[in-house]
């Protein structure tokens, strides 16, 4: 098992930020947050394999390209993922807001029949 | 080479992952953006292929792709939008 750490380490760190970018994808509540864990923990998984990958190579004509690639990158995630905002909020698309959330402790039996009492705090406090 | 084949390993389970949210998606923006994820983790593979066997011809593949995916994906995201992609 050759685990050279300056060459290995930024491919496992970028790994591991692809891997919580996924389970983001795959759990968060909405498309804006998905697109947040999307668009930011992508461009910095794709950073840390390209370095590693620049590391290991270690050649100028490898460098250049992953250059171009990880610049590319840097430069178009954020704007995809700025676009399909903008065209999912024109089309409607409302984001869920924190007071629009499930009542988690009321559904679990704490609270029977008390479910359409609203939390403090929220609308409708003041006139 | 254990990395590599973890990180490999990794990269392809979030593929895996995010295959089920372009499918079941609730809005067709769900599905966009997990075409964006998956095109640019495509590419992240063809890097990680090219690092295993030290052939640097993937990475031509891997820009290709990287440019394919976004011009995709802004495509996409105009027809959602406007309801066509050019005028």
């Amino acid at each position: 098992m050759d685990f050279v750490w300056w060459r290995d380490l930024p491919i496992l760190v970028g790994a591991f930020f692809v891997l919580a970018a996924a389970v983001g994808v795959l759990r968060f509540p909405d498309l804006y947050s998905r697109l947040h864990a999307s668009s930011k923990l992508v461009t910095l998984g794709s950073a840390g394999i390209f370095v590693g990958a620049m590391l290991t190579f270690s050649s100028v004509e490898v460098t250049t390209v992953l250059v171009a690639i990880l610049a590319f990158q840097f430069l178009t995630t954020p704007l995809a993922a700025y676009m399909i905002a903008q065209a999912a909020y024109r089309r409607g698309l409302r984001p869920r807001l924190e007071s629009e959330d499930r009542d988690e402790w009321g559904e679990a039996g704490h609270l029977n029949g008390a479910r359409e009492e609203r939390p403090p705090g929220g609308e409708g406090e003041r006139t | 080479m254990f990395a590599l084949n973890v990180a490999l390993v990794v990269v392809t389970l979030s593929i895996a992952l995010v295959t089920y949210r372009v499918l079941r998606g609730p809005t067709w923006g769900d599905r966009v953006m997990a075409f964006d994820f998956l095109s640019s983790n495509v590419a992240l593979l063809i890097v990680l292929v090219a690092v295993r066997t030290r052939l640097d011809s993937f990475l031509d593949a891997a820009l290709v792709l990287s440019l394919l995916g976004f011009l995709s994906t802004v495509a996409l995201a105009r027809y959602l939008m406007l309801g066509r992609v050019m005028r």
